[in-house]
């Protein structure tokens, strides 16, 4: 495939996304007739047409994904700011380190090999920081997950995500189970004294994933099931926000007024949304709480309607299925293993948290990846989808290396 | 007036119809109009979405294809050679790395042995490492029964497996380095001049190898020197390939493989 043709394909691909969010923009700013708006209208759209099209150009890239990840996130930064423009703008901002962040981690990947010496440090360092929160945390809906440094407030556990997909994928590949099961062992019990449960679930979950494609171990996944189940059925009995959580979920109608208000609004909010949606800056999903950060899919399905929610799903789930058709196509283990593990922790969080908003599963604290208000979150999450992107990049490095070897050898004979 | 400055005043007129000062002293759009036009974009918003999404699916299909045919036209991409089922006489595609055994899921499957026997990894310049996955293998490599951690395959090893047998061929070999022809054995002393020429008198010694050719192939030439297993061992590791392209590759394939 020449540099044209997919440069042609990220333009085709991109060029309706670009008319999505100027046309939402558009619409925003006909509303208020603010010079931000129009600003934002200009801006958002241009760096997504950019990030999608020109930085392909200079990174090799999976174009798809890059362009999937792009409108998500843009798509935050326009729900956002039709909730709140100083969010919109703040995360705008986030997107912009997140996309550094992306870039960063896919030269790792790129040159894993020269810092591969780094997995110890690597790992040590995830612990130290998993640990801050516990002694240093501030509490926020009853976990205290998030720490304060010099004025910015984050969440190491989002950062750690990354760490333990390197970490898990380096020790995986080499066969070395003990350490890598102690490495995520002790990740899990710092976030149970933070009371994070549902990014422990979230580790839990991908560690056995990426323990049964290592090891394509039967025993080993059914223990861990065991495990799962085990902890499910603890977790229950000693938390009190977990028993109610449940009982949320099972019937949020029975105290609607008070715990049950938050799943309720969101429930109401779809249903209100209808088919097309109630038409965007028309909607009323400012009313259920945490709007911005664990219920944004219930805001986009009340002003988009039931239809554009399902395509979010699709795009979501276009990432999953081309992150393990990355996976499929690498020639190392690390290489695989990396893939899979990024593009399984991304739907896996997708699923956990579309799941608790529609009332499929029990509602944890996780964000939507790329959609979410959040720092952490978004910055962690494009510098996930850096490390799917680097192991894109290597692949693609692998087959023009063995054309040029084919296309040598050819002329040698 | 003409009908296309009737039209201009019509339409500033409708747009100052709709358009009023908002209560902050900036204008707004009034909310019949915001509404009307709104509701009419949710259309145009799933449009989009479903386009982008059909863009994304035309995408994936055609780089699945494109990748089928690079593949097509490069048989070899990512793979180290073969493993010739002695028994059935047939070749299985051996990859840089995976697993050898009977179940689906194994990149070498081979009917007859243990669902998941014996975990593979090309290593250049070494050949390919066998790590068995049970204790009880009951493998051998070459005859000598099989340890885990040092088995090394090379070109020309047969591995068995209790009553199956296996022969590796590798043609990514052309990075391991090339056989130097080991001495001739010294001659036996003769008795008395004349009595070693005699050729009934000579023991059997190996015809020596063909000196290397010049500007061949490096993959012919590794072919044509299948080194010996015994020999392998006192090789030097590292070897420079010839080529650029090979030399860069494998130094990318050994940091690799180490992490």
């Amino acid at each position: 495939m020449t540099a044209d043709t997919g440069r042609d394909d990220s333009r085709r691909l991109a060029l309706p996304g670009a008319v999505f969010l100027l046309s939402g923009f558009l619409l925003l700013a006909l509303k208020d007739f603010y010079w931000l708006t129009f600003a934002m209208a200009a801006l958002v759209p241009l760096v997504f047409y950019l990030a999608s099209v020109a930085l392909p150009r200079f990174i090799r890239a999976d174009r798809l994904i890059l362009c999937l990840v792009n409108f998500l996130c843009a798509l935050g930064v326009l729900a956002l700011y039709r909730m709140n423009p100083e969010r919109g703008i703040s995360q705008a901002v986030n997107y912009f380190f997140g996309l550094v962040g992306m870039v960063l981690c896919l030269m790792l990947v790129r040159y894993w090999h020269r810092v591969k010496w780094m997995v110890p440090l690597i790992a040590l360092g995830a612990l130290l920081l998993m640990a801050l929160p516990v002694f240093f945390g501030t509490e926020r809906n009853g976990a205290k997950a998030w720490v304060s440094l010099l004025g910015v407030s984050f969440q190491p556990s989002e950062i750690v995500k990354v760490a333990l997909l390197l970490v898990l994928s380096s020790l995986l590949a080499r066969r070395r189970m003990m350490p890598a099961l102690l490495f995520s062992g002790g990740c899990l019990a710092l976030l149970m004294l933070q009371k994070d449960l549902g990014t422990a679930l979230l580790y839990y979950g991908i560690t056995l994933l990426m323990v049964f494609a290592a090891t394509s171990s039967v025993v080993l996944l059914a223990l861990g099931a065991v495990g799962a189940a085990a902890g499910a059925v603890a977790g229950y009995g000693m938390f009190s926000h977990v028993r109610r959580r449940v009982a949320i979920w099972r019937n949020p109608w029975l105290d609607y007024q008070d715990s049950g208000y938050q799943i309720v609004q969101s429930l109401v909010a779809m249903a209100n949304g209808g088919l097309w949606g109630t038409g965007l800056g028309l909607g009323n999903a400012g009313v259920i709480p945490e709007v911005e950060t664990d219920f944004i899919f219930s805001a986009l399905f009340n002003e988009f309607g039931v239809l554009f929610g399902i395509c979010v799903i699709a795009v979501y789930l276009f990432i999953f299925l081309r992150g393990v058709g990355i996976a499929l196509r690498s020639h190392s283990k690390f290489h695989t293993l990396l893939a899979l593990g990024c593009s399984c922790l991304v739907a896996m969080q997708t699923f956990v948290i579309i799941g608790g908003n529609i009332k499929l599963i029990p509602l944890t604290g996780v964000t939507l990846p790329f959609i979410s208000y959040g720092g952490t979150s978004l910055v962690s999450s494009l510098s996930i989808m850096g490390l799917l992107q680097g192991v894109a990049n290597v692949n693609q490095q692998d087959i023009l290396e063995d054309q040029l070897i084919a296309m040598v050898g050819e002329e040698g004979a | 007036m003409t009908e296309s400055q009737w039209r201009r005043v019509t339409a500033a007129g409708g747009a100052r119809a709709i358009i009023r000062a908002s209560p902050k002293g900036g204008k707004h759009l009034q909310a019949p109009a915001y509404e009307l036009l709104s509701m009419g974009l949710r259309y145009w918003f799933v449009l989009l979405a479903v386009f982008l999404l059909w863009r994304a699916y035309r995408l994936m299909r055609k780089d699945r294809r494109d990748y089928r045919r690079t593949l097509r036209q490069l048989p070899d991409a990512g793979l180290v050679g073969e493993v010739v089922d002695l028994r059935e006489n047939r070749g299985i595609p051996l990859p840089r790395e995976g697993m050898m055994g009977s179940s689906r899921s194994c990149d070498v499957r081979v009917p007859g042995l243990k669902r998941r026997e014996m975990e593979f990894t090309f290593r250049p310049g070494r050949g390919v490492r066998l790590i068995p996955v049970h204790r009880r293998h009951g493998a051998s490599l070459d005859g000598e029964a099989l340890r885990a951690g040092d088995a090394f395959a090379l070109h020309g090893t047969v591995l068995e497996i209790r009553d199956q047998s296996f022969r590796f061929r590798l043609f990514a070999g052309l990075d391991l380095p090339e056989r130097v022809p080991p001495p001739p054995p010294p001659l036996p002393q003769a008795e008395f001049p004349g009595e070693a020429w005699g050729s009934d008198l000579l023991p059997d010694i190996p015809p020596p190898l063909p000196p290397a050719e010049t500007g061949a192939d490096p993959m012919e030439r590794t072919w044509q020197y299948a080194p010996l297993p015994e020999l392998a061992q006192e090789w030097p590791e590292e070897a420079e390939p010839a080529h650029p392209f090979r030399r860069r590759r494998r130094a990318r394939e050994e940091e690799r493989d180490d992490g």
